[in-house]
């Protein structure tokens, strides 16, 4: 009973901060980094032709790995 | 009202850490570490953390940041505060956290834990953050660049060459704790096995079949190890398959570097990024959930507060409390490798300097907790099992019989068919002299996730445990042994400009086979050795972790006496002189201690001893020469890497002096002031 009490604490505690769980995933991942790049392109760069999620994909996943980028 | 939640916390807080530190003698509960813990890192964010921003760093919110200034959607991106907070952690948190506080848990449960809250809170948080802001003022520069700029040509050099060293010794010791968990386990070594062709599978997917659908990909990349775990349970049912995945340690050592020569050379997306995205949501899912079972489970810790290995004779690793403690637990309290990190990519996404604090200090507390529960999982075991697993059998009288004597003689009852039956529940051989820490946390893992989530299930769980720790490991082997290969080059590239070419074949394969001679070696020696190698190579890596740490701090110092910030100097230069206290304590006794099993030294010499009078077993004596050679090295890396932390540490003083006396200073290298165009951002 009062294990079922704390899952619902728990659950609630989680589900307020769903916002906020998707960002960090985003940013573990490096998800979002297509849509920055497009906002990124639209509002400094309007003329210029977009690389498409491909291409941009393969450019980045390079660049990713070029330095310490993991740790202990 | 925030005071009164401040207030409340520090009652809460000092009422827990009471508890933990008063109640000895009978078994105390989790959960009063766990609201320790986040009473103490609350505390910390709210009141030091705040204070340090406001008065020694002094953000400015109107600043513009690199990321706003030098915005080009690529590296240089303003993004969401929780965005590069998820960033930065998946970046710094690695296996250290889990194996430091494992293996720390032999001087019972209270050191370990007071130095991972004490050193995060008042350490590791602070040189995490102020690095990550001195970084971000200086358009994102490493810390390599931010030691020449702030200290001169030595200090670079030192910091450069410091970082490749450690980067040697900690692929090392991560490879041995892999190698250990695989040893003569069939299941084991098929689900760590399995996660290459499976990381490979969703690397195509990414690049070839949905390019850029990272979540797709991985999504069927967990799934597919979930299965990996099961399937490795259903070979080592197979008599015949079974035989196919049980080798000893030397051919697990040379399959582990042939693994990290051939990620070293491969294109990143066939093998790195995709492992890479595997092992970063496998993290930050596995924390979570071990953090709901720990405080649904609420476990009592059965280890006492302290152990009688303090005095330094523990069969883990020997060596006194302090300095030991201090040295076995660097990621978790303070890692020096967390600057690197702190002033690399992440300054670059910082959209406010408002975010710090949440990122810098944020990130490195939410590490700390990931050791804590790594020293709960640890602790809840009972003290008999926890040692039986992880210290050698030569350390314990040469026998599994040997070794269930000993400890009962100590105080740690255990028996052979108590142990028996465990290695039946987790689907193991045994489980005596698993040492490295990665059995005996699979192990406490695999009790806390079973008892909340299926008691059946203890043998899935723990190779679940096991995978989840080699996932991590060969995510830091991979990249750990490219940017060796990289910063190699770049040293050859200047004696002959050809090998700087970091995608000509030639100096890509000779630069990736000496970083992997490199860290091969001592992977090697490390598993020939009898002792189980961990308690030469962990300490060693201790020791090159805090002497990191202390370049970064010593950087951090320095910037502060030169731009007349001097009485806030305490925050970084306390921290930086208890490492070097710590640091140097240790580095002198792992070189001059008399005691065989603490001196590298020493135990060189007393190996020529014993071989030249006839003492040393056939085993011993066939590897004695190979370890005496090893133990001289160790010996050596270990006097460098005090002289390098001694040489900033000067350098940092040299630059007070010369602030002191008003003498002419090199230039600040702060980027210069820009108004942010954010609205709202300058008023919040």
């Amino acid at each position: 009973m009062r294990d079922r009490q704390l899952m619902r604490v728990i659950y609630l505690a989680l589900a307020g901060s769903g916002a906020r769980i998707r960002d960090i995933f985003t940013g573990a991942s490096g998800l979002s980094a297509y849509e920055q790049y497009l906002a990124h392109l639209h509002a400094h760069h309007p003329a210029a032709q977009p690389l498409s999620r491909e291409e941009f994909f393969r450019s980045e996943q390079t660049a990713r790995w070029d330095g310490v980028r993991r740790c202990c | 009202m925030q005071k009164l939640i401040g207030i409340a916390l520090a009652v809460i807080g000092a009422v827990a850490v009471s508890g933990i530190a008063l109640n000895r003698g009978e078994p105390i509960n989790a959960l009063w570490i766990l609201a320790a813990a986040v009473c103490l890192y609350t505390i910390g964010y709210r009141f030091y953390a705040a204070w340090i921003t406001a008065r020694v760093l002094s953000t400015d919110t109107t600043r513009a940041t690199p990321a706003e200034r030098l915005d080009n959607g690529r590296d240089f991106v303003p993004t969401p505060r929780w965005v590069v907070f998820g960033h930065h952690f998946a970046a710094i948190a690695g296996p250290g956290p889990l194996i430091g506080p494992t293996l720390a848990a032999q001087f019972g449960y209270l050191p370990g834990t007071l130095w991972i809250l004490t050193g995060s809170v008042l350490g590791g948080c602070v040189q995490d953050m102020v690095i990550l802001f001195l970084s971000t003022r200086r358009n994102g520069r490493s810390l390599g660049q931010m030691a020449r700029d702030e200290l001169g040509p030595l200090g670079g050099f030192a910091a450069q060459f410091g970082t490749l060293a450690i980067m040697i010794i900690l692929i090392a010791v991560l490879g041995l704790v892999v190698v250990n968990a695989m040893k003569h386990s069939p299941w084991a070594s098929a689900t760590v096995f399995a996660t290459i062709p499976i990381a490979m599978l969703v690397g195509f997917y990414m690049r070839g079949i949905r390019p850029g659908r990272v979540l797709e990909g991985s999504a069927i990349g967990i799934a597919l190890l979930l299965l990996a775990v099961v399937g490795g349970g259903w070979i080592d049912h197979h008599p015949v398959l079974r035989t196919w995945f049980d080798h000893d340690g030397p051919a697990l050592a040379w399959f582990v570097m042939g693994y990290g020569f051939v990620a070293a050379i491969l294109p990143v997306w066939m093998l790195l990024a995709p492992r890479d995205y595997l092992s970063t949501f496998l993290k930050l899912g596995t924390v979570v959930l071990l953090a709901i079972a720990i405080v649904v489970m609420q476990p009592e810790l059965k280890m006492p507060a302290l152990t009688r290995f303090i005095d330094g004779t523990g069969p883990i690793f020997s060596g006194k409390l302090f300095p030991f403690v201090f040295i076995t637990i660097a990621c978790g309290a303070i890692s020096g490798f967390h600057s690197l990190i702190a002033s690399g990519t992440t300054p670059k996404l910082i959209r406010t300097e408002a975010d710090v604090r949440l990122v810098g200090y944020g990130s490195m507390m939410l590490e700390s907790f990931v050791a804590i529960m790594a020293m709960i999982a640890a602790t809840l075991l009972d003290p008999g099992v926890y040692f039986a697993i992880n210290s050698s059998l030569a350390a314990l009288g040469g026998s599994p019989d040997a070794a269930v004597a000993t400890l009962t003689s100590w105080g740690f009852p255990v028996t052979i068919g108590q142990m028996q039956a465990l290695a039946n529940e987790v689907g193991e051989a045994t489980l005596f002299a698993r040492t490295g820490g990665a059995p005996s946390l699979a192990v406490g893992m695999a009790s806390i996730f079973s008892s909340v989530f299926g008691a059946r299930l203890l043998a899935i769980w723990y190779h679940f445990a096991i995978m989840f720790e080699a996932v991590f490991i060969l995510t830091t082997l991979d990249a750990g042994t490219r940017v060796g290969r990289f910063m190699v080059q770049d040293a050859l590239g200047q004696l002959w400009e050809p090998f700087g070419r970091t995608s000509w074949y030639p100096s890509v394969i000779l630069a990736s086979a000496l970083v992997v001679t490199g860290w091969g070696y001592f992977l090697y020696v490390g598993v020939i050795d009898p002792y189980g190698g961990i308690n030469i190579l962990w300490p060693l890596f201790g020791i090159a972790n805090q002497m990191l740490a202390g370049i970064a701090l010593a950087i951090a110092t320095a910037i502060f006496l030169k731009t007349g910030r001097a009485r806030y100097c305490w925050v970084t230069g306390f921290p930086l002189a208890w490492l070097a206290v710590v640091t140097t304590t240790a580095a002198w006794q792992k070189l001059f201690s008399l005691d065989p099993k603490i001196g590298f030294l020493a135990g060189a010499a007393d190996l020529a001893e014993k071989l030249a009078a006839g003492a040393l077993a056939m085993d011993r004596a066939a590897v004695a020469g190979k370890l005496m050679i090893n133990l001289r090295i160790d010996a050596a890396l270990t006097a460098f890497f005090l002289l390098v932390l001694w040489v900033v540490i000067l350098d940092m003083l040299r630059i007070g002096w010369r602030a002191y006396r008003s003498e002419p200073l090199t230039a600040a290298t702060e980027a210069p002031y820009q108004r942010t165009q954010y609205a709202g951002v300058a008023n919040a």
